[in-house]
């Protein structure tokens, strides 16, 4: 456990890496400088240059970078004057990780729950709903379920409050549309593994100890039957953190998606590699702790992982 | 009164054609502490039967039942008419039945073990689905019966999974698991089949030691009829769902009365007959010295070195059958890896004296599984036509009349060529791959487990093939096997293989008669005969606890920790090889220096 | 009874998809409007026989540039599907073949490059290279690959030891042939799977790039572009938003509705 939890850390600190160093230089040869607004004057163009350190050579530049990432300074915003990209990070998280979190929560006990009971029951209607449900759910652009849900409940019922976070109502839309993609997914996969693990030997031999079905759904079935599920959380995370983007930017969330998206149109380099260098580290730390809950979970994949 | 009495139980399958059962009307009895044996061959019904007794088949699988009774109680399933209330009802009977009263044993202990649960929980959760007892007093009780199933450091196993457990180990927690609450029935389904010989006989002697003193009943299923003579009371004999014959053992086996009883005995003393006599003319493989490690790959720093094969020596002659014989995992495969080229010796010569201009690899193989070795993908013209491609020049005319020629050698139709493996049984399946193996004309065959995975009945068919292509082609056989009865079926000389060395090695009749090694002896003496007074008078000789085989790098003869005969010596070193007339022997109770002055031209008999 | 129910799932998919394959090949081919042509005369007309679905606010007719954007997501879709399992089948292969420590160096990378959310790539190439469909195919495909890979190498891995491989070997039969004729046939089901579902992923991501606004942009239509431009008016004229969501959807639905019939019949030969 101990040699399987080294590599993965390992693993985890070069993706961290490559992803620094690619996003580094990718916005370094970004076209355009991020001071040409029309009216500043080329003398006026060049010593902002200067302030900032965009005249050194690029290695120099990503060295002090680096050297700054390590004591936690993500520079500061070259679009507002003063604000270091820490600061906006600071403030934007708290939104976007509650909406993630609560998406990330709905999605878990939905999806396991449809998996489950489309597996087990032998009703027919309730076993093709949910599965086209689970192909709806998959085959809708989340930005598609955002816009529809606010037409329909915001705009035309006037049921739900459609921009902001200030109350809890104002969390079912987004949270809603974050939610869908991935619980429809971890419907699909537990609904899958369920019915996998049911038909295994160890079942019958579980039946023939005389316990109980329920119990064995639980401590035999479920226990195997949760791992991929888990695993699918690294990936769901991801997903989260990009479907923030748009619920964001369609509520009206100051989060970090809409940060992001307004940096992306303000051409905020330093803003963008902040985000990015941000979001890649919570993903991939996220990632990192469901597979160690896994190898935790199942004895094999320890094994199987040199 | 019985224990179990079960009348007109039928089952049948909801995907089978109409009226064909899988069961059809069977009525037993059983007594309290019997042991009765259930024989068939795959297919007949037996495995279906004794899970319909505890209610274990799937949805789709249709019961009915006249009745049976446990004890007096009734635990006759409701029929397929029977309604959700009669259906749950019975379910609820039944979880205080499995387990409790009645418990199984199943065929391959690894798939019926939850692989991410450690195999204490397993025991415990059984004893407290059933009785009232603490997380305590459940570990106190399982520690007691993994005692009891003859497993070690109990305590130390319960934390363990699964997969950290050898075969015959994994076949014990399920036992231990069956035996938790005391049950007055034990059913065991095929419980040795997917274990080792010598492994073999240790499962059926605990199984006999435990019905004997818990009293415990035993229902056990077998195709062997070896397994069955040893163990049993009574017999049933089962054939294509239907109960054929029912009778004590002595009954069955000296005066079977049904024609199928008798075709399975004939079939089973078939094996024990010798091979056509075989010449050697020339010799036409030479292994010599021969060694095989493994790293352990991956590993960037601190390789670890496994040996599978250690300095190996045998020479096969031509239109000879050379038996090598072992237990799964002593690297009988690598060592015929080696032979066909497919792996590079680390040490060692293997020189091929035979036409070595013809073809890129001239030693050609058979292999274990059918299932596995024909290209799901590809039909059987293809799958013929591929060797034939890439090593000869033929015109499309000329392959299509080889393939035509081998399908009638091997005993298929042309028309077959067309059909893809699927349509195949698995001897037929063997067939083909016997056709592939000798469309390119080889001189040495090897055999790689072939008949293991088949029924004794079609077991026979494939060695009798085989026999008459050797006569006809004057072809030479590597036969490899884990069943000393096929070997001795089949060749004239063999050797027996340990931990990757061979350990004895000479005419298969002389082995038979008087093995010299102490696992040879341990090997034969786990080979089950299909005769009641001769099975019973065996005795066996290996009582230590089997482990994982761990091969010791360098030092000490690779048998001696499971040695009843072992000294120092045999710890310290490891022996030679030693030659008396044809028989080769590496042990230290037959060398000159250790076990006193012998000389090589004294007739010599085994020494234990 | 459950064949039939499966093949209908595959079949409705294929239907749909020709149908939205060949409006997209041959509406903006043969329709008298282009899909930048503006016209201050029809600005936000309703649905009229001369605009199926009526204009937008440059009096662009948006039925043309709803199959101009369907053609541009069936070009990324499936391209980045094409590249994606050329290489994915290529490193997995290699991968599951030549096993020690080509595999290991390989899957680690495939970790590393994994482990960054994929969304990341194509923002920072798009905002590099500009937003086409080229840069968008580049950022889909850097690691896109990776999860088709692993499939191919399990596969590789679990059926290289089969014994009929071994046959194969011992016939003389090369890597190659090995490859081709013995392992991938053989891989085929989950290969093909992952492949109809990896279509309507990058469709998705090129759709919600636009949207976004990284993605390609005007006056070039993409159906997130469409959507994203109809937002603004979405109380007045919600039709000219659910249009391009509507064939959006069908667009994904359909591709998923094949790869849901392949995998379920996929399961099915596989169980017998």
């Amino acid at each position: 456990m101990l040699r399987y939890t080294c590599k993965r850390i390992l693993t985890g600190i070069l993706s961290l890496f490559v992803l620094v160093t690619a996003a580094f230089f990718l916005t370094r040869m970004m076209p355009g400088s991020p001071f040409q607004t029309g009216n500043v004057t080329e003398s006026v163009l060049e010593s902002m240059e200067e302030e900032y350190g965009l005249n050194d050579p690029p290695v120099r530049q990503y060295q002090t970078y680096l050297g700054n990432l390590l004591k936690g300074d993500l520079g500061v915003s070259f679009k507002k004057p003063g604000v270091s990209v820490s600061e906006v990070i600071g403030r934007a998280w708290p939104a976007t990780a509650s909406l993630g979190a609560l998406a990330i929560l709905a999605a878990v006990v939905v999806g396991t729950c449809l998996g489950i009971w489309q597996a087990s029951t032998k009703n027919r209607a309730v076993k093709g709903g949910i599965f086209f449900g689970t192909i709806l759910g998959t085959g809708i652009p989340n930005f598609v379920i955002a816009l529809l849900l606010m037409l329909c409940f915001g705009v035309k019922l006037k049921l739900l409050p459609i921009a902001g976070l200030k109350s809890a109502a104002n969390y079912v839309l987004p949270v809603i549309s974050l939610a869908v993609y991935p619980a429809s997914v971890i419907a699909r996969l537990m609904q899958n593994t369920f019915r996998e693990e049911m038909s295994r030997d160890y079942v019958v031999l579980a039946k023939a100890k005389g316990l109980k079905w329920r119990r064995t759904a639980v401590t035999h079935i479920l226990k195997n039957a949760w791992i991929p599920v888990l695993n699918y959380i690294g990936p769901a995370a991801a997903f989260l953190m990009t479907g923030s983007f748009v619920v964001e930017s369609v509520f009206t969330i100051p989060g970090l998606g809409r940060e992001f998206v307004n940096s992306i149109a303000n051409r905020d380099y330093t803003l963008i590699l902040g985000l990015t260098i941000f979001m890649g580290v919570t993903v991939i730390v996220i990632n990192l702790l469901t597979d160690l809950l896994c190898a935790c979970l199942d004895p094999r994949v320890r094994r199987a992982y040199r | 009164m019985k224990l179990l009495s079960v009348q007109d139980l039928s089952v049948q399958f909801h995907d089978r054609y109409e009226g064909q059962e899988a069961v059809s009307h069977v009525s037993f009895e059983v007594g309290p502490g019997e042991i009765v044996g259930v024989v068939g061959e795959s297919g007949s019904g037996k495995s279906t039967g004794m899970h319909a007794i505890l209610g274990l088949l799937p949805k789709k699988a249709e019961i009915t039942c006249g009745s049976m009774m446990l004890e007096g109680e009734d635990i006759t399933p409701p029929g397929p008419k029977g309604c959700g209330r009669q259906r749950k009802e019975y379910e609820r009977k039944m979880e205080t039945v499995r387990g409790n009263q009645i418990a199984m044993v199943f065929q391959d202990p690894l798939t019926y073990l939850n692989p991410t649960v450690k195999i204490g929980r397993q025991i415990t959760e059984t004893i407290r689905a059933h009785r009232k007892v603490s997380h305590a007093e459940a570990k106190e009780r399982a520690v007691e019966l993994l005692d009891m199933v003859g497993i070690r450091n109990s305590t130390r196993r319960m934390g363990q999974y699964p997969f950290e457990l050898s075969g015959g180990m994994r076949q014990r927690v399920v036992i231990a698991i069956a035996l938790a609450c005391e049950p007055k029935l034990l059913i065991a389904d095929e419980p040795t089949t997917a274990l080792d010989v010598t492994v073999q006989g240790q499962i059926l002697e605990l199984l006999k030691k435990i019905s004997v003193e818990t009293g415990t009943a035993l229902l056990y299923v077998s195709h062997d009829l070896g397994a069955v003579a040893s163990l049993c009371r009574r017999v049933l004999v089962m054939q294509e769902g239907r109960l054929v014959e029912e009778g004590t053992v002595e009954d069955i086996f000296y005066e079977p009365k049904h024609p199928y009883t008798q075709k399975l005995l004939s079939q089973a003393t078939g094996l024990l007959k010798l091979p056509k006599e075989q010449h050697a003319a020339s010799i036409l493989l030479k292994v010599e010295h021969v060694s095989k490690d493994y790293f352990d790959a991956g590993r960037l720093h601190k390789s670890e070195k496994t040996e599978a094969v250690h300095d190996v020596s045998l020479q096969i002659g031509r239109g000879e059958t050379y038996g090598l014989v072992g237990e799964s995992g002593c690297g009988k495969s690598t060592l015929a890896g080696m032979v066909t080229q497919m792996l590079e010796p680390t040490a060692g010569k293997i020189s091929y004296m035979g036409d070595k201009t013809k073809l890129k690899y001239p030693v050609q193989m058979i292999f274990q599984d059918p299932y596995a070795s024909l290209n799901p993908r590809m039909c059987v013209q293809d799958i013929l036509e591929e060797p034939l491609l890439l090593n000869t020049s033929d015109s499309r005319g000329e392959r299509v009349r080889k393939v035509k020629e081998m399908l009638h050698l091997v005993g298929l139709k042309e028309e077959d060529a067309k059909k893809f493996p699927r349509a195949f049984s698995g001897g037929q399946r063997q067939r083909i791959g016997i056709a592939r193996a000798l469309i390119l004309e080889p001189e040495l065959l090897v055999c790689d487990e072939p008949v293991s995975a088949l029924d004794v009945s079609i077991q026979e068919q494939i060695l009798c093939l085989l026999e008459e292509i050797q006569e006809k082609k004057k072809l030479s056989y590597f036969f490899i096997s884990h069943d000393l009865n096929v070997v001795k079926r089949i060749s004239r000389r063999m050797g027996v293989m340990y931990a990757g060395s061979l350990v004895e090695a000479g005419n298969t009749k002389d082995i038979y008669e008087d093995p010299w090694h102490p696992y040879t002896k341990a090997l034969l003496s786990a080979v089950l005969v299909p005769d009641p007074f001769k099975a019973r008078r065996k005795k066996g000789i290996l009582h230590t606890e089997e482990k994982k085989m761990e091969i010791p790098l360098g030092r000490g003869c690779p048998f001696a920790p499971r040695c009843g005969y072992a000294s120092d010596l045999c710890f310290a070193g490891k022996p030679q090889k030693y030659q008396y007339g044809e028989r080769e022997i590496a042990c230290f109770l037959y060398s000159e220096e250790h076990a006193g002055k012998r000389r090589s031209g004294l007739k010599m008999t085994s020494q234990i | 009874m459950r064949v039939k129910y499966r093949n209908k799932l595959f079949l409705s998919g294929i239907l749909l998809l020709l149908l939205l394959t060949l409006l997209a090949v041959f509406v903006p081919a043969f329709s008298p409007y282009s899909h930048t042509g503006q016209n201050a005369e029809i600005q936000n007309t309703a649905m009229s026989l001369a605009h199926p679905f009526g204009t937008d606010k440059f009096g662009r007719d948006i039925f043309v540039r709803v199959w101009y954007g369907t053609r541009i997501s069936l070009a990324v879709g499936i391209g980045s599907a094409m590249i994606c399992g050329v290489a994915g089948i290529f490193f997995g292969s290699i991968a599951g073949l030549a096993g020690g420590k080509t595999d290991l160096v390989l899957m680690r990378a495939a970790d590393v490059i994994d482990a960054i959310p994929s969304l990341l790539y194509v923002i920072l190439i798009t905002l590099v290279m500009g937003a086409n469909v080229g840069s968008i195919l580049l950022g889909i495909c850097i690691s896109g690959w990776i999860d088709l890979a692993r499939i191919v190498r399990g596969e590789v891995q679990r059926l290289k030891t089969r014994e009929f491989c071994t046959a194969a070997r011992l016939a003389g039969a090369g890597a190659g042939r090995i490859l081709l004729r013995h392992l991938l046939p053989n891989a085929a089901g989950p290969v093909i799977v992952n492949l109809t579902f990896m279509i309507p992923k990058a469709i998705f991501t090129e759709a919600f790039l636009s949207f976004v606004g990284v993605g390609i942009s005007a006056p070039v239509a993409s159906l997130g572009t469409l959507i994203q431009d109809a937002r603004s008016q979405m109380q007045v004229y919600p039709s000219q938003m659910l249009f391009p969501i509507l064939v959006l959807c069908i667009l994904i639905l359909s591709m998923n509705f094949i790869g849901a019939g392949l995998e379920q019949s996929v399961r099915q030969i596989e169980e017998g």
